[in-house]
């Protein structure tokens, strides 16, 4: 991106030689990014309109963490109006300033893997010929027509951008990057959202909206649930992503198990506690080549890596940043940039084709409604699901509304959990037996 | 030093981008937000930052009103010239993409304003040590008010800056200045731990600084500790279809995610309060006692004068007296949907489209009953139960009644019409007493559980404060209803549970 190294090497030496009164600065790390989007979405059926235009935005953001000669650490953002208000910026930084020891983290130089994060073609797309994303919007828009759909959203983008991360102890680490995304939401019921590094063709959008397709096809006919029952629950990868990242993952957050926030506490990892089935795995993968979720190295520079936080189904790394790897007496890790780079096992997957066969009677749930309201602590959910796929004897045969009231960990417990491989979804669903209840009634 | 955002320089920039497209229109848009926040946790400073963010976006249209758009971060001319650039390339973008047009915005009335309320203390009154050194001690209060309590509390207080200058002369400046001290509180025993939150908001300091709002956020923590120590101890509820009766965070809930969001003018076509695109108004859509009204009110948490789009927004009674009246309608969506303009655009950024939103929300019942309770914390159990008795509203006829009390968020499905959302807490009132359970979810038809509301207890209290996600972009939102609100039981509308 045009002058991105020019603008955050000012703004570094701007903040390296900042004063405040007597205060000068010590150490520094700044983070920083630079983003150019081009997009357009589709709302409420009504393609690039007010509401969701072709939109083209470039920003820059960041953050910096200062450590000033009386030992006081003070934290703040970086965007593009920062270089031009640097004295201001650093007299609020001054005013900011805490005691906080173990925050003090100014990496030095550090190996990062290359991992390849940038496409040229998505570059060409912002730059000179964005005809593609008309064409995509076209295609996601004409494919919904012809299908009969009612109300359609949606949309297409493209991004390129610059990450770094630098610090006066020498830590100068910077990465390109591109991703293409399209997102299709057929009727309210059936949404899927694909994200890559590369630009999607046409071909491929095709062939991924077509087994979308098949499954909103599954929906048009209402049917009632019936009498609450046991029954096979399968969370399509979305859902399966959604509670695992509620439940799993913002119970690991380092903060979290510091503050007693988390079921699992510092000893729990000391002593890799059994939490679930014990061939259960949990880890971050961010090594993936143009997979939407990896990438080189985190905001605070902790170098991309292989990570298990749950193997066996006992507990070994918690999600954790610089300062509260300091805390807990252990080394910073990655963290999931999304469910892209999550790693999630459970003996054998079985592919969906080969699963509804078995089903005799459950559900496959596309979408929930409040998981966000669930405290996270104890598990136990209770979500109400506007639209799952009820499957009876192998056959998808219609849309129930249903309830659904488990507890997550025993869901991850059991010894009839499956994780199902659903095509174009790195991340698979997960299957278990649970009582499944009508939403009304 | 603050440079205001009605300074010529703005308006310079803001009216180079607004004279970029010829024939066709735009309405282009600054924005700062100037925050500082502190987090304080068991004792410590866990973080305090201080955030500056400024930037230019602007809606373009061509003479058809086929619409782009461009945003740039900062004030600076360069970036200004990339807002023009682009903008100019969206609309060739859309005239190929043969994009829907809009030319409502050509025949919008001008309006030139500055607005910029006054608060109790300036922005530079204090700074962050001696925020850090307040919110310390507010912490310790909280910590102290149970063993074994963990407490994170954090405060924060916002300038939000907008100026909008638009191709007809246009030109509004508003201020829009909140601040909140919020407590999590988490309590673990035997392995289990449950969570709870206690809020308070204001427009400056006064929030951590004076006897009252302090003295109030510490009130709303020890009730949520103590609910927190019970909960400990609780079952699950069995679930099912049943009379409720809920306070008024959870009554915001149900108005801003079952009714509000159906309401907002960009979705109708799909929205069970629209029908082929055009809301329902004039339709009987809840018992003639009852009306939903949506307004900015100075001083609230979601208070906004002006739309991005330069509309003053405007009171909207969506329901009244049990009729469907008024779409949260923006400049743009008015005559699709038909129904007038409210001035509903919001926007959470500079950089992002202003979509149809809500402000402060509520649900409000024509002659509400009596209710023993007039403090800011939710009624006590016991309060609610002695209401319900007296008002003949738990009796052998509806024996049981089941209270939802404290907010825990809430989503909505506007296509379908089914909405969700979750409690803190829930108690089974009966004639002889009440249980309380864990929180379960309450979730079902939108217009079936609009149709169920019966009866408000008490005063109006629209202080229930959250953050509004739709379409990506994080907007304040806020709104209440009257200390109880009381549903019927309905097949439809259901508690969730084991």
């Amino acid at each position: 991106v045009s002058g991105v190294a020019g603008y955050f090497e000012q703004l570094e030496e701007a903040l390296r030689a900042g004063r405040s009164g007597e205060l000068s600065v010590r150490h520094l790390r700044l983070s920083w990014s630079e983003a150019e989007t081009l997009s357009a979405g589709i709302r409420d059926s009504e393609a690039a309109g007010v509401h969701s235009p072709f939109a083209s935005a470039t920003m820059r953001s960041g953050s910096y963490l200062l450590e000033w000669s009386d030992g006081r650490l003070s934290r703040g953002n970086v965007d593009g109006s920062t270089l031009a208000n640097v004295e201001e910026v650093m007299e609020a930084a001054a005013a900011s300033r805490v005691d906080d020891p173990e925050g003090a983290n100014f990496p030095g130089p550090e190996e990062v893997p290359d991992v390849p994060l940038h496409s040229e073609e998505v570059g060409r797309l912002i730059d000179e010929d964005p005809s593609h994303l008309a064409a995509s919007l076209s295609l996601l828009t004409e494919r919904g027509a012809a299908r009969g759909v009612k109300v359609l959203s949606g949309g297409v983008s493209a991004a390129r951008g610059r990450t770094g991360v630098w610090s006066s102890e020498g830590l100068r680490i910077e990465t390109p990057h591109t991703r293409f995304t399209f997102s299709s939401f057929l009727d309210g019921d059936v949404y899927e959202w694909f994200s890559w590094r590369k630009v999607f063709s046409l071909e491929e959008m095709t062939r991924r909206l077509m087994l979308q397709e098949e499954l909103h096809r599954s929906t048009r006919r209402d049917l009632p649930w019936g009498e609450r029952r046991a029954a096979t629950v399968v969370l399509h990868p979305h859902v399966a992503e959604e509670l695992l990242d509620h439940f799993v993952l913002g119970n690991l957050e380092g903060s979290a198990v510091e503050q007693g926030r988390s079921p699992w506490s510092p000893a729990d990892f000391e002593d890799g506690s059994r939490v679930f089935r014990d061939d259960f795995r949990l880890a971050v993968d961010p090594l993936r080549p143009y997979a939407s979720g990896s990438y080189r190295f985190t905001r605070e520079g902790v170098p991309a890596a292989l990570c298990d936080y749950i193997t066996e189904g006992r507990l070994r790394e918690p999600v954790l940043d610089r300062k509260h790897a300091r805390k807990l007496g252990r080394r910073p890790t990655p963290a999931p940039a999304s469910g892209e780079s999550l790693v999630l096992e459970a003996g054998e997957p079985v592919p969906w084709e080969d699963l509804r066969g078995g089903i005799g009677d459950g559900v496959l749930v596309l979408s929930v409604l409040g998981t966000h309201t669930q405290d996270r602590a104890r598990g136990a959910y209770s979500l109400a699901s506007p639209t799952s796929v009820l499957c009876r004897d192998g056959e998808a045969v219609g849309k129930v509304q249903v309830v659904l009231h488990d507890d997550f960990f025993e869901n991850l417990r059991s010894p009839e959990l499956r994780t199902v491989h659903f095509p174009y979804h790195d991340l698979p669903g997960l299957a278990f037996p649970s009582v499944v209840s009508p939403d009304k009634g | 030093v603050q440079e205001p955002l009605s300074t010529p320089r703005t308006a310079a920039l803001l009216e180079s981008i607004a004279g970029a497209v010829g024939p066709g229109f735009v309405i282009a848009r600054a924005q700062e937000v100037r925050r500082r926040e502190v987090i304080v946790a068991d004792g410590r400073v866990e973080q305090s930052a201080s955030i500056l963010g400024r930037g230019l976006g602007a809606h373009f249209f061509d003479e058809d009103g086929r619409p782009g758009f461009a945003s740039a971060d900062g004030w600076e001319e360069a970036g200004a010239e990339q807002v023009r650039r682009r903008g100019v390339r969206s609309l060739e973008l859309a005239r190929r993409a043969g994009a829907q047009p809009s030319r409502a915005v050509f025949d919008a009335e001008p309006a030139r304003a500055i607005e910029n309320p006054e608060t109790a203390y300036p922005l530079a009154h204090l700074d962050l040590q001696e925020v850090a050194r307040r919110a310390l001690e507010v912490n310790a209060a909280v910590l102290g008010l149970r063993p074994g309590l963990r407490v994170r509390t954090r405060f924060f207080i916002e300038r939000e800056e907008w100026r909008v200058v638009r191709s007809d002369g246009t030109d509004i400046s508003f201020l829009i200045p909140r601040a909140a001290l919020t407590h999590f509180l988490a309590l673990g025993s035997g392995g289990r731990v449950v969570t709870s939150i206690a809020s308070r908001f204001g427009t400056s300091y006064e929030v951590l600084l004076d006897e009252g709002p302090v003295a109030l956020s510490v009130r709303k923590a020890e009730h949520a500790a103590a609910l927190l120590g019970e909960l400990l101890e609780a079952d699950d509820f069995a679930g099912g279809s049943h009379p409720i009766v809920m306070d008024h965070s959870l009554a915001k809930v149900l108005a801003h995610e079952a009714f509000g969001h159906a309401s907002e003018s960009d979705a109708l076509r799909s929205s069970i309060m629209g029908r082929d695109g055009r809301f329902r108004a004039g339709e009987e859509v809840a018992s003639p006692e009852l009306s939903l009204v949506d307004e900015p009110i100075e001083g609230d948490y979601a208070w906004q004068p002006w739309s991005p789009n330069g509309v003053r927004r405007r009171r909207a009674e969506i329901i009244r007296d049990g009729v469907l009246r008024e779409a949260l309608v923006d400049l743009f969506s008015s005559d699709r949907a038909g129904v007038p303009v409210t001035g509903a655009g919001r926007a959470q950024s500079y950089g992002n489209v202003p979509l149809p939103r809500m402000s402060n929300i509520r649900i409000e019942l024509r002659d509400p009953l009596p209710l023993d309770h007039d403090e800011e914390t939710p009624p006590p159990a016991e309060a609610a139960r002695e209401a319900l008795l007296r008002e003949g509203l738990l009796s052998d006829a509806r024996p049981r009644v089941v209270y939802l009390t404290g907010f825990r968020g809430g989503q909505v499905n506007t296509t379908g019409g089914d909405f969700v959302f979750n409690c803190l807490a829930l108690y089974e009132l009966t004639r002889d007493g009440c249980t309380l359970h864990r929180p379960s979810i309450f979730s079902g038809s939108c217009l079936e559980a609009l149709r169920s509301i019966r009866a408000g207890f008490g005063s109006l209290l629209l202080d229930s404060m959250g953050t509004c996600g739709k379409g990506g972009q994080g907007v304040p939102s806020c709104g209440g209803s009257h200390r109880l609100l009381f549903m019927e039981a309905s097949p439809e509308v259901r508690l969730g549970g084991r």
